[in-house]
């Protein structure tokens, strides 16, 4: 790899990449916000350009600052390929379910263990989430891309259980960070998504044309 | 009449953006801020006619500088350009004195369009 992989994007690539990723996790909180009636406050996200090596790294220090987590994690396959994770701490998944928690839903639990409903809940959840985010990061790059069934992760995750074959060492591996709080409720999480670029020409041609078709070049 | 543009966005690429959508047969003077702190205090310096305002900003949000900028003038022209489309968040910012919304990323009309009320509000305002 070559050592300057981190400057494959130029800054603003970078800027652009990020301002694609900001409308996308909008997309996610209006989803959200939708569907379930929870405000979502957004904040501003990172972008980070590692090396393949560095990945398993970098997950396990994102997802090992707090013990009992609950996480979702879903592929995605396109022009654009990777994983996407949403973590949750297990207390703030306890608190989610709770909100979510309707009289008529009580009977259920005769059938469901709490925590089988906690489960479901929060994987739900992040499949919309992941989602709708993925899908209007991809939409504006002009990509389509399809994807694996959210995995439900309670506990601890390695980053030795991410398919081999994602990451390569032939390709980069552009990280996208945002926090997201639920307002008024205390809870917060952060979805992050490590895409993997076989083609940085493409993903490079991408931008260029999000940035013309906006009319930022 | 509309002279000086205010835009306050921590993204470089959507000030550009911006700026390229705004039409240019009109002689207008713009300004650029990256955060909503400094957006606040170009906005103190500058009076800007129209400030186009992003919410999820580093240092201070939208939604503060807008609280701010209202508080120094109730009738300060602010158009937000966001990718936060939840409606509470159009509600609130609308509650808050913004003129109107935009989501990102907005097309050449929505901006020109835009302009056209803002301009059609400031003499609204001035006939009073």
């Amino acid at each position: 790899m070559n050592p300057g992989y981190r400057d494959i994007l130029t800054e603003l690539e970078k800027d652009a990449f990020k301002e694609i990723i900001n409308i996308a996790f909008g997309k996610a909180a209006a989803s959200l916000a939708d569907i379930i009636g929870l405000y979502v406050i957004l904040s501003v996200p990172k972008v980070e350009v590692l090396q393949p090596d560095e990945i398993q790294h970098f997950i396990e220090r994102e997802l090992n600052e707090t013990k009992g987590l609950n996480i979702i994690e879903q592929y995605y396959m396109g022009k654009i390929r990777g994983a996407a994770f949403l973590v949750l701490s297990y207390e703030n998944s306890k608190q989610l379910l709770s909100l979510l928690e309707k009289d008529e839903s009580k009977d259920s639990f005769n059938f469901f263990s709490i925590a089988m409903l906690e489960q479901e809940t929060v994987t739900e959840i992040g499949n919309i989430i992941i989602g709708a985010c993925v899908s209007k990061m991809a939409e504006l790059l002009k990509d389509f891309v399809t994807y694996t069934p959210p995995r439900f992760i309670g506990g601890k995750f390695s980053g030795r259980d991410l398919p081999p074959k994602l990451f390569d060492k032939e390709t980069y591996a552009i990280v996208l960070k945002t926090i997201f709080q639920f307002e008024n409720k205390n809870i917060s999480g952060f979805l992050f998504l490590v895409n993997s670029v076989e083609s940085l020409d493409w993903l490079k041609k991408a931008i260029h044309d999000y940035m013309q078709h906006y009319g930022y070049e | 009449m509309i002279k000086k543009i205010l835009i306050v966005d921590d993204s470089v690429v959507a000030r550009m953006g911006l700026k390229k959508a705004i039409p240019q047969n009109a002689s207008y003077e713009f300004y650029e801020a990256c955060d909503g702190a400094s957006g606040l205090e170009q906005f103190k310096m500058i009076t800007p006619d129209v400030t186009f305002l992003d919410l999820t900003m580093p240092v201070m949000t939208g939604f503060q500088a807008l609280d701010e900028i209202k508080k120094i003038d109730k009738n300060a022209v602010v158009i937000v350009v966001t990718a936060d489309i939840q409606k509470k968040t159009v509600d609130r910012v609308l509650e808050a004195g913004a003129l109107l919304v935009i989501s990102k990323p907005p097309s050449l009309k929505e901006i020109s369009d835009a302009l056209e009320k803002a301009r059609k509000f400031k003499e609204g305002m001035m006939k009073r």
